[in-house]
């Protein structure tokens, strides 16, 4: 009877640790996007909207594998975008993209396009509670030209795992003229470290 | 078997008494004192003299372009005897062009300055915000609320005051403690 009780209580523990796995890329995301869950986090700072999602290693691995399902290129997928972690940073006013609603005038507008397509690594910082920083591997800013209702931009940095054995490593956006200052997110490690994963 | 009942009896009673005392520190209203938190956070310095850094630069430009345009004032007001009408009038005309294009350059950089004081302000508003809205959901508090001196709190009990915990508390976040 003892060990019954036991299993009862160890069992929704080991349940919360476990890797989720998701049939679907849709699904996946509908899992992300649920604040509750952790991946997601929104803040509006002076009418500004930043949000932050985590975006799991699986999601790239599908997107290069597209409709061919080849499990040793799975695989070898995985490896390949495991080295690395991935955020996309999406930031709104007035639920529209930046260079649509915050540039007042032409030379505004340049300055920006200047800044999101070339300056935003040195804008963005990835550092951890020690305050070591992770240096940004790359970024990526698509314009949308208007057609998105916010500016979002992917972020890579490498996943190292010396720096992953905090509680958390802190996402910083510096002020980019819209008088935001500077805008933090706290990325939990566990979220990091347990990356939800798709069922190919 | 027949312990089972009274093991989950007891179970059931120490989580209703845990439950009782969570529950109770969690209705209980807090408050801070944002003033406080604002002179006593690390960082608040730090931003300050970074501020004060950059006005004064921007400010000594300023300076700079003033000092040239009296000296060349001084310069006119000796030499105007030597100087032609017309040479007059054209000194004159480019003295005041220049003394416009000073004011204009001085309320740009006041304009400036006021912008980055503002971005300065806001960075620690941001971290004392998180923090505060971190540390009210870690330790479960209904609500805190944010006294700046100017009366929205009259009276509070000594106890309610959670400034000082807060303040450590996020000095030794920013510190990387």
């Amino acid at each position: 009877m003892k060990k019954r009780i036991y299993i009862l209580l160890v069992l929704p523990l080991l349940w919360s640790c476990t890797q989720k796995t998701f049939e679907s890329e849709d699904a996946m995301w509908t899992y992300l996007k649920d604040p509750s869950n952790g991946y997601l986090q929104q803040k509006t700072i002076n009418g500004i909207n930043f949000s932050i999602v985590q975006r799991p290693t699986d999601l790239l691995v599908n997107q290069e594998l597209g409709d061919s399902i080849d499990t040793g290129k799975i695989k070898l997928l995985r490896e390949k975008y495991s080295k690395y972690i991935y955020f996309n940073l999406s930031m709104s006013k007035n639920n529209q993209e930046l260079l649509s609603a915050a540039p007042k005038n032409r030379n505004e507008f340049g300055a920006m396009v200047n800044q999101l397509a070339f300056g935003m690594g040195d804008k963005v910082h990835l550092y951890t509670q020690k305050k070591d920083t992770i240096e940004l591997a790359d970024f990526i800013y698509p314009r949308m030209y208007g057609m998105s209702n916010a500016t979002t931009i992917m972020f890579v940095f490498p996943r190292n795992k010396k720096e992953l054995n905090e509680d958390y490593l802190s996402f910083t956006i510096e002020d980019l003229n819209l008088y935001t200052g500077e805008v933090k997110f706290k990325i939990p490690i566990k979220n990091i470290m347990n990356e939800p994963k798709l069922d190919f | 078997m027949k312990k089972l009942p009274i093991l989950i009896s007891i179970l059931a009673l120490l989580i209703a008494v845990a439950s009782f005392f969570f529950n109770q520190n969690a209705s209980k209203q807090v408050y801070v004192d944002v003033n406080k938190l604002m002179e006593g956070y690390s960082r608040t310095k730090i931003v300050r003299a970074e501020f004060q850094e950059k006005a004064k630069t921007l400010q000594s430009n300023v300076d700079s372009l003033v000092t040239n345009w009296q000296n060349e004032l001084k310069l006119y007001e000796k030499e105007r005897s030597n100087y032609s009408k017309k040479e007059l009038e054209l000194k004159q005309e480019l003295l005041g062009n220049k003394q416009q294009q000073i004011n204009n350059y001085q309320q740009a950089i006041q304009k400036q300055i006021q912008e980055e004081d503002k971005k300065a302000s806001q960075t620690v508003i941001n971290d004392i915000n998180d923090y505060v809205k971190e540390y009210g959901k870690k330790q479960r508090h209904q609500i805190i609320f944010g006294a700046s001196g100017s009366g929205n709190i009259m009276y509070a009990d000594e106890g309610t005051d959670l400034t000082q915990e807060v303040l450590e508390g996020l000095n030794s976040e920013f510190e990387g403690k």
